[in-house]
Formats: structure tokens, sequence, C-alpha cells
């Protein structure tokens, strides 16, 4: 019972803050919903680039801010999601997306750990086997 | 035997360095700016408009309120003075009177300023924070995109080369 209690009122919390993440202000926001919704999609994938691992979503630096504005003053001028986030990767490279595309310089980011994984499990494997048979 | 197991017993170490290195070596190289050989971003301010701006020369933005843009201020007045070259300031969010003020106390190395109040231009430009500092050349492309605060080692090392390439002198 008392776990009960404590599981409820943990999962509010963490709903709360949840909420309290979300910096996107009142005055920020478009009246069309469709577009304001697509601003928001985008807006999860940037990276903030003066804040540590911060979307622009989530925070409120002031060009996290400027950033989520400008996102909303294309799509209204008739850009499209993929034109927004160019313009965007164009002038802050690739280190703006929080999902970095798959390409040949990002290979190594998105393999490298399955290939370092896969390398020590087979040293490993073939340590064991030398180990076992001596 | 012996020099098999040598080789067993220094691989991991090997494998482990060839790693560091390759890594430290992907880290440390230039970040890759994509703006760079790209004309420079259309520029409407108040005080500086893009055909303002007659390459080679820099695009310097920078802010009353930037200490780092203070202790660069000097060197950016000595390459203005000394080896005359062009510099096109922009105030980023910046009050006009603090602007002016700025510029009065600490004097002026630059040929136009315009001001950026809302930080459109920051973001057209690709900036992060300020200062940072552009080279323009003749043709109104960017070649040079420097983020941070200059130092002596960045004008010696990258500015001046860079401008001097695009048929800038030293002489006065």
């Amino acid at each position: 019972m008392r776990n009960k209690f404590l599981l409820i009122t943990l999962s509010a919390f963490l709903l709360l803050t949840q909420a309290a993440f979300a910096f996107v202000n009142p005055d920020e926001q478009l009246a069309d919903a469709a577009l304001e919704s697509r601003a928001r999609v985008i807006s999860k994938d940037i990276r903030c680039p003066v804040c540590e691992g911060q979307t622009i979503d989530e925070s409120n630096a002031d060009l996290a801010r400027d950033l989520r504005i400008l996102i909303r003053e294309r799509l209204t001028a008739g850009d499209s999601d993929e034109e927004v986030v160019q313009y965007l990767r164009l002038r802050y490279g690739d280190a703006i997306l929080m999902n970095p595309r798959l390409n040949k310089t990002t290979a190594l980011l998105w393999f490298g750990p399955f290939a370092v994984f896969a390398l020590g499990g087979a040293a490993t494997f073939a340590m064991l086997r030398k180990a076992q048979k001596s | 035997m012996t020099m098999n197991k040598n080789i067993t017993n220094i691989l991991p170490l090997a494998v482990f360095l060839a790693l560091i290195f390759t890594l430290a070596g992907l880290l440390l190289r230039p970040e890759s700016v994509q703006m760079i050989s790209k004309p420079m971003p259309p520029l409407a301010l108040e005080g500086l408009r893009a055909e303002d701006i007659h390459g080679p020369a820099l695009v310097n933005f920078f802010a009353s309120w930037c200490t780092p843009c203070r202790a660069e201020h000097e060197m950016l007045k000595t390459l203005a003075e000394k080896n005359n070259i062009r510099i096109y300031g922009i105030a980023y969010k910046d009050k006009r009177a603090d602007t002016e003020k700025y510029l009065r106390d600490l004097g002026n190395p630059y040929e136009k300023t315009g001001h950026d109040d809302n930080g459109k231009a920051f973001i057209d430009w690709g900036l992060s924070g300020v200062p940072e500092t552009f080279v323009i050349d003749r043709e109104g492309n960017i070649r040079l995109h420097h983020a941070g605060v200059l130092l002596e080692e960045h004008i010696d090392g990258i500015i001046l080369p860079t401008l001097n390439e695009l048929g800038m002198t030293d002489e006065k």
C-alpha cells in the first residue's frame, strides 16, 4: 500500500517536471495548431547550440528562444519541415541535430560502439577458450 | 612461442592506443562549418546592409555587454589602423546608447556598424555567441568563420594569412 502511494507520487512528480521542461512561451506559439505542432516536433530534434545536451524545445536560453521563433516564422512562410532543418544544418552543422543523420562522417558514431563490442567480445571469447584448454 | 605471446600481451594496449589516437584526431579536427565558401547571408540591418560590405574584409559580431569583445577590441583597432583592413561591426542585442558609448570609450575600428536587435542576423550567420568573426572575400563569400575571442595567434595564424591570400597586403 505504502509502495503504491510512493509510486503514484513519484510518477506525478515526474510528469510535473516533464511539463516544466517545455519552455515554449505562450507568446511564441502559433495560432495555427497544425503549424505549432510541426514546430514542436522540429524543435525537439534541434540541439540548443549554447546548452549542454538540451533541445531548443526544453531550453530557456535566449538563443533557443530565438531559434524556436525562427522555426515558426519559416513554417508560417511556407517552408517544409525538411527545409527548416536544412536551413539550420547549413548554419550550425550536423551537431545541431539531436539525432545525427547517418552519413560517411557519422558512420563511426553509429556503428563504432557495436564494432568495439564485437571486437571485445571476440577477444574475451578467445581468451576464455584458451584458458579453458590449458 | 614467446614472440607470439608478447604480441598477444601488447595487442589490447595497441588497439586501445590506436582507438585513442583516431578519436583524438577526429575530435581535434577543426569543426567543418558549412557556411564556408558560401555567399554571406543577406544583411539588411539598421546601419549595415550586405551591399555596404566590400571584401576582402572582416565582419565582427560584438556587443558592449560582452567582455571577450573588449579583450579583442584593441587588436581589431590595430588591424584597422596599422594593417588597413576594413572591418564591419554588427552589434548583437545591444542598446544603441551602449554601443555608442562602447565605441566612443574604446575607439571605433569599424567602417560601419549594424544593429542586430532581434538576433535574426546572428542566427542567419550561424552564430552561437559573441564575439565571432568572418573573413569575406571580394565576391562576398565567407572564407573563414572564427567563433570566440580573437587572440594574437588567431590573427597571425589564420586571419591575416587568409586576408593576404585574398589580396590584402600589410602595407598601408
